[in-house]
């Protein structure tokens, strides 16, 4: 039983711009960044959006590289609504929510081509490497893209090369100083509507009360790199406006935490 | 072949740094983590909650379910795919018979208490780190248990006896080595879990044996205290008015 | 050599010795293990003479009868509704629980009550295998308008509602929000936003607190630290509970209030034992039940009855305030028939429960509180006061 339910109350709760929490709509929930969480990952990072908990890591692997694609290593984000998180989330393979939140981050930094690829290569034609990121829900309570985006630039941030042998295996007990290729940093903001109103950084109960949301991924000139319409409510252009004015200001916001 | 010193400088029946953190996870019922070393676990209690399907319900009582599960990030080596392996199959069986004993669901017939374990890094040691997560979720979760399981690698290095064998222990190459997970109930000694990996003689699998328990003990302490913890009064608490 | 551990307030986790020696008695939360008493779960020391039992900080709501509880409808049948309790178990409503008007077979029950909507229901019975009846009919038990849902520990419930109903009405009067507050751990409210957020952070607070003292003036500041004030005196009672159902209820009178009057009501049991059924709190005679002078229970000292220790743990039916009204004189009015009253509140004219009868506890004073459970009185016998139920409190 969802821990909030009753949609009338909570849309007269935003209405009022006074949500349950005390919290305005167009403000976040208390933003924490920790680096390293994990030793055996190249890079990671746990970040938490009031009590919404995710921990990314990031893996590199030295393979061949895609034929098309001889100098250029390659990228994968990955996505676990994990059971641990939520009690709506059950055990099994990643479902559509899943697939979905994986890929709108993995939009976001490929297309902006925020890693530059060419960096990776180790080997024209030969070796190269490929960076994945597996982005873990530890507490789901609302707002997982933007705390999903967060997180995976967060880890990619953190991420060192491991030492590679001439002979090409990966010696991942040796870590360089070396960072990833990162030249830009695109940050997802998901803009909820309701009626007139926007509304970002829903709790899970909020959540179940928008007609609509939309997804923006803004790099730090303000250029939008991927969108993501999501919820079975319309957008006007107005609507769409409005929401792009509100997630640029919030992706400022929120890249400030790294 | 003698094995002097251990790898990690401590002595051959000393555990590595411990740490312990209860309700750790606001969405479940009740959750834990627990840190061996470089070992972590983390474990979310969901339940008495309904079973489905249908047919895996117990009328005269509930069923405690365990899923274990790794992190693709934390393996040692490359990443690990995600989804269930014939290995988390069995650890998340033989988890699950390490719990059962102390735990009493008569009173939720039909229901199941679902275990989720997930570990972001291990370092050897990480069902017993995980059976350590999952004591202290389970009680967090108000689940009434006789008593707390705690776990503990013990095994042989070469020519001695260890306790909590991190990785590269397990990887020794210069000599024999084995493994042997153990759950313990503190209060009795009685063992949940037993597994052995390796080669050992039958007379120093008692030896280690012996040193799992006492170290079970230590293990507990550490449980305790994270429970308690949460619960810690705050110092600036006057006892004037008392309910 | 007999020796406890533990004291009173200390925090236990499962497998935690608490005392030694044949002394000592097991209560709910602990189990004997040969000589030591040892506790099961994680909890908070309470030691009564020689019981020791555990007042549980967590764990899940265990439904008994008499319970008022907040549900959600989640299927409609041929008899009635499909609830969800915030627990594993089925709960339903049926349909001639549901109103005190007739419903032709095969109506639309959705006119009553529709998917997904809340109400506060009161539990008749619990099946062994935790199917729970619920019923609408009682005081303020009722389908929900729309409002905020908050999830807590069912255990956190005593102290939420407070002594008296103490703590929650406070919150409810210096916020102005309605707020019911459901056993099974979940809470209704509704009010002006900005006051409910304050009521919120109220709640949680109890609920971070529970296990600590000084937590009723710890949130009355908290509550004036927001620029709210906390006005004095007594509270009106409102907290919904279950009535009981007899074709003469009619006779009856309409107010219900006060519950039951009684003493100090320790306001953070935990877990309790079989219900003693104080018989007829809404009025109605209580004959035998309590008669006359007795013993025990309810000190009778002119019929004031606020304070007065009670020698053994009343049940919390969870509805909130039980108030003795102090004017009444002692005992109850009405006469003594020797039979015994009560039974469950929801007595329904079809079938009787039996009971150890008459004695209506006359039993020994420890049974004082009113009957057990299964007391069944023929409705006819508790009709004639009609009175509010705080007549019969005495």
């Amino acid at each position: 039983m969802a821990s909030v339910d009753n949609k009338d109350h909570i849309l007269r709760a935003i209405q009022s711009n006074v949500r349950y929490d005390g919290r305005k709509n167009n403000e976040y929930r208390p933003v924490t960044i920790e680096y390293g969480v994990s030793w055996t990952a190249e890079g990671s990072a746990k970040v938490s959006i009031g009590d919404t908990t995710i921990i990314a890591g990031v893996k590199l692997s030295a393979g061949e590289p895609y034929a098309d694609n001889p100098d250029e290593g390659t990228l994968m984000i990955e996505a676990g609504l994990l059971p641990l998180s939520s009690p709506l989330f059950e055990t099994g393979p990643p479902g559509i929510d899943a697939v979905e939140l994986a890929r709108v981050i993995d939009r976001g930094i490929r297309e902006s081509h925020s890693i530059d690829t060419h960096a990776l290569c180790i080997k024209k034609g030969e070796k190269v490497w490929t960076v994945t990121c597996d982005i873990c829900t530890v507490n789901a309570d609302g707002n997982l893209f933007d705390a999903a985006s967060l997180a995976a630039m967060a880890a990619l941030k953190n991420a060192v090369f491991p030492e590679i042998s001439s002979d090409g295996t990966v010696e991942y007990k040796k870590k360089t100083k070396k960072s990833l290729p990162l030249v830009q940093c695109p940050i997802a903001i998901t803009v909820w509507k309701a009626g007139e109103l926007l509304c970002v950084d829903p709790t899970q109960g909020e959540e179940n009360v928008f007609e609509a949301r939309l997804t923006i991924t803004t790099i730090e000139d303000g250029s939008i790199v991927a969108m993501q319409k999501g919820g079975e409510g319309t957008l006007t252009s107005d609507d769409i406006t409005r929401m792009i004015d509100l997630a640029l200001e919030k992706a400022q916001f929120l890249r400030k935490h790294l | 072949m003698t094995y002097k010193k251990r790898y990690d400088g401590r002595d051959f029946t000393e555990l590595r740094p411990m740490e312990a953190k209860a309700g750790v996870i606001k969405q479940a019922d009740g959750s834990g983590m627990f840190r061996a070393g470089k070992t972590t676990a983390l474990a979310a209690v969901y339940g008495p909650r309904e079973l489905h399907p249908k047919f895996m319900q117990d009328p005269t009582k509930g069923i405690l379910r365990v899923t274990y599960s790794m992190m693709p990030f934390s393996g040692a080596g490359e990443r690990v795919r995600t989804g269930p392996s014939r290995r988390s199959k069995e650890l998340s069986m033989v988890i699950q018979k390490a719990l059962q004993p102390v735990v009493d669901l008569k009173d939720f017939p039909n229901s199941v208490v679902d275990v989720f374990i997930e570990l972001p890094e291990t370092d050897a040691g990480s069902r017993c780190a995980s059976i350590n997560a999952a004591s202290i979720a389970l009680a967090d979760a108000g689940i009434t248990m006789k008593d707390m399981v705690a776990a503990v690698s013990v095994g042989r290095v070469d020519d001695k006896t260890v306790v909590d064998l991190d990785y590269q222990e397990e990887a020794h190459e210069e000599g024999h080595v084995a493994d042997i997970p153990v759950a313990v109930i503190p209060s009795t000694g009685e063992i949940t879990l037993l597994q052995l990996d390796g080669v050992c003689e039958p007379s120093r699998l008692k030896e280690a044996l012996a040193m799992a328990v006492e170290a079970a003990k230590k293990i507990n302490a550490v449980q305790i205290a994270a429970l308690k913890d949460k619960y810690k009064k705050p110092s600036a608490e006057t006892d004037a008015s008392s309910e | 050599m007999s020796q406890l551990f533990v004291q009173d307030k200390d925090v236990v986790v499962p497998g935690e010795s608490l005392a030694e020696g044949m002394d000592y008695l097991p209560g709910p939360g602990s189990y004997r293990k040969g000589d030591t008493i040892v506790a099961n779960r994680v909890g908070l020391v309470s030691v009564a003479g020689r019981a020791i039992k555990l007042i549980p900080l967590s764990g899940p709501y265990m439904p008994k009868r008499d319970d008022v509880i907040i549900c959600k409808v989640t299927d409609i049948t041929l008899n009635g509704w499909r609830l969800d309790t915030n627990t594993p178990s089925s709960a339903m409503l049926s349909v001639r629980d549901a109103t005190n008007t007739f419903i032709v077979k095969g109506s639309d029950l959705t006119k009553i009550l529709q998917i997904g909507d809340y109400l506060v229901g009161g539990v008749v019975q619990v099946t062994t295998q935790k199917l729970i009846d619920v019923t609408l009919r009682g005081p303020g038990l009722r389908k929900l308008a729309s409002g905020q849902l908050l999830k807590f520990s069912p255990n956190k419930f005593p102290r939420i509602i407070g002594r008296q109903g103490s703590m929650v009405s406070m919150i409810k009067r210096a916020t102005n929000c309605q707020i019911v507050v459901g056993q099974n751990g979940l809470i209704w409210m509704s009010g002006e936003p900005a006051m409910e957020v304050i009521a919120v952070e109220a709640i949680r607070f109890i609920e971070d607190n529970a296990h600590t003292s000084g937590v009723t003036d710890r949130v009355k500041k908290l509550l004036e630290s927001k620029g709210l004030t906390v006005p004095e005196g007594e509270a009106q009672d409102d907290q919904p509970r279950i009535e009981r159902f007899g074709a003469d209820r009619e006779e009856r009178g309409e107010s219900r209030e006060g519950g039951f009057g009684g003493g100090e009501r320790r306001s953070f049991d935990g877990p309790r034992e079989p219900r003693r059924d104080f018989g007829n709190r809404d009025g109605g005679d209580r004959r035998g039940g309590f008669g006359g002078n007795r013993e025990g229970g309810f000190n009778r000292d002119g019929g004031n009855r606020d304070g007065g220790e009670r020698r053994f743990e009343r049940r919390d039916s969870g509805n909130g305030e039980r108030r003795f009204d102090g004017e009444r004189s002692g005992g109850f009015q009405g006469n003594n028939s020797g039979n015994s009253n009560g039974g469950s509140r929801f007595d329904r004219p079809r079938f009787e429960r039996r009971d150890n009868n008459g004695s209506s506890n006359g039993a020994p004073n420890n049974n004082n509180n009113g009957s057990n459970d299964n007391n069944n009185a023929p409705s006819d016998n508790n009709a004639s006061n009609g009175s509010s139920s705080d007549d019969s409190q005495q």
